[in-house]
């Protein structure tokens, strides 16, 4: 029994070390990837502040849990999801706070900005490019698009008042979703 | 890059309709494990719907759905939609057309009894911030469509059918024994036979007012069953409020504030002692230039009066007369400050 107690003490022990020179390795690893990553968060936000945020919550996480090794070939993919996920959530906060709330509490950070409840914490320069290209659609994927996102009808609904199949709308409502997911990639 | 660009959206639609089931989504979180690359896209798809949702009021979202109110336009009869339009641009021009137009109306409106009631489908009607509408519709109800809202309007051979989508709108109904009058709104139906009343959506809250006859409030699920089961009617002067987040509760309440529903018809903002911070939540629901403050001794403040809906600038005028406040503006938002000395 003792010598199995001691194996686990030295095991934990080189462990320890290990590990620190593991986040050393995977800082290294994925730092290359910084300038890139950095210009795309960029992209999707407004505020510098937003930025950093984003840049440094990533390069936690990657640290805290870094992907299994079958996916280090993907390294590159794997730390953008990363950094992807958190601007999700940051536009998905943002979301909430503003519509539920045209008060704003007594809070500095509130007051010092330009508070404006309609934009959000998205970049200026995204809005204009997904505005863009929802007027470059042709009308038959963007009036569809915008029946379905900001009339609210349903694509069953959709289908019946342009007479048209659902499986046709569901298609035509995915061309646009690609058109304007793919304003998102401009960073390079 | 490759084809999983496609795959994304596809994918993102899919999981959005009402058919998604366990099995789709079984097969989504495959697709997800497969490659980085997918995921990286799905989530591409869901921020820029995101960024997207906040664009509402552009100019290109807005001149897109005025294409489409005028590109589909329903049946032959499009009675309804003659009136939608002009309420929109009220000059003297359009005047003498309307005399004409109304004597038309009326006419044709005596002539439908005749002849079945032909169908209004699937119409839609929105305004901005600071619009209205009025809506005069085949069977003579009449909506009054407020501020930042969206109406739906389906007319068939045994009912009618309206959806509120968003915002408030005022119901004239028509008696029409033959036709229930179904309002949507939120998890539950608005129902009259002949009557007048308010819905109002704020959030997730929703509350009936009825100034003149009686409405049931039903739920929307067991209306498809065709039972009725909670069913609650009320009466004028009398609000029903719920949740669009629980079916089981309809509270009937006094109304409240009802010189507020007569105000905004007439295109004012009517206020009888209320909190300063109901007055200008109230007031910014109406206007692009929206009113703040952060000081919690503004919030405790009343105020009495009448404000002509879209006149900030004397509504603002007023409250620096009467309350020890200071403006501080900034484009088009204005901050409210305690004055100290």
């Amino acid at each position: 029994m003792q010598n199995r107690l001691v194996a686990v003490k030295v095991f934990n022990i080189m462990n320890h070390e290990d590990s620190l020179a593991n986040d050393q390795r995977i800082q290294e690893k994925y730092s290359q990837y910084h300038g890139d990553l950095r210009r795309y968060i960029g992209k999707l936000l407004s505020s510098p502040e937003d930025i950093e945020d984003v840049l440094q919550e990533t390069f936690l996480r990657i640290t805290q849990s870094p992907p299994s090794i079958e996916q280090h070939d993907k390294a590159r993919a794997y730390i953008f999801v990363i950094a992807a996920n958190i601007v999700k959530d940051k536009l998905r906060r943002t979301i909430t706070r503003h519509d539920k709330d045209h008060i704003p509490t007594d809070d500095l950070a509130l007051c010092s900005d330009t508070p404006n409840p309609e934009s959000s914490a998205v970049s200026e320069q995204l809005k204009n490019d997904l505005l863009n290209e929802l007027k470059n659609l042709n009308s038959k994927y963007s009036q569809i698009f915008v029946m379905h996102r900001f009339l609210h009808l349903t694509h069953e609904e959709i289908a019946k008042k342009l007479n048209i199949s659902v499986r046709t709308v569901e298609r035509r409502m995915s061309y646009a979703l690609d058109h304007f997911r793919l304003q998102l990639r401009e960073y390079l | 890059m490759n084809d999983y660009k496609l795959t994304a959206s596809e994918w993102y639609i899919k999981l959005h309709t009402q058919n998604a089931n366990q099995d789709l989504h079984k097969e989504f979180k495959e697709w997800l494990a497969a490659d980085p690359e997918n995921e990286l896209a799905y989530i591409e798809c869901e921020i820029a719907l995101s960024a997207l949702n906040h664009l509402e009021k552009a100019p290109e979202v807005q001149s897109i759905i005025e294409s489409i109110e005028t590109e589909h336009p329903e049946t032959a009869f499009n009675f309804s939609k003659i009136w939608g339009k002009f309420s929109q641009k009220s000059t003297l021009r359009y005047t003498t057309a309307i005399t004409g137009l109304v004597c038309i109306c009326l006419l044709s409106m005596n002539l439908l009894n005749f002849y079945s009631k032909p169908p209004t489908n699937n119409q839609i009607y929105s305004t901005l911030p600071g619009k209205q509408k009025t809506i005069a519709l085949n069977d003579g109800s009449i909506v009054n469509l407020n501020t930042g809202s969206q109406l739906h309007i389906n007319y068939e051979e045994k009912r009618r059918q309206l959806a509120l989508k968003k915002g408030e709108a005022v119901f004239t109904v028509e008696h029409d024994p033959t036709r229930p009058f179904d309002v949507i709104a939120g998890n539950r139906i608005v129902r009259a036979i002949g009557t007048r009343f308010n819905i109002i959506i704020d959030g997730d809250n929703i509350i009936v007012s009825v100034l003149e006859g009686k409405v049931k409030v039903l739920n929307q699920t067991t209306l498809r069953k065709n039972t009725i089961d909670i069913e609650k009617n009320i009466t004028p002067g009398f609000s029903a409020s719920y949740n669009i987040n629980d079916d089981s509760v309809i509270t009937i309440t006094k109304s409240e504030k009802t010189e507020r529903i007569s105000g905004w018809l007439q295109g004012q903002l009517t206020f009888n002692n209320w909190m300063l911070a109901d007055a200008i939540k109230e007031h910014n629901r109406y206007a692009d230039i929206k009113i703040f403050f952060k000081d919690k001794r503004i919030n405790a403040m009343r105020i009495a009066g009448v404000f002509k809906i879209g006149d900030t600038e004397s509504f603002l005028s007023a409250l620096k007369a009467t309350f020890p406040i200071e403006i501080d503006r900034t484009e088009n938002i204005i901050w409210l400050k305690y004055k100290s000395s």
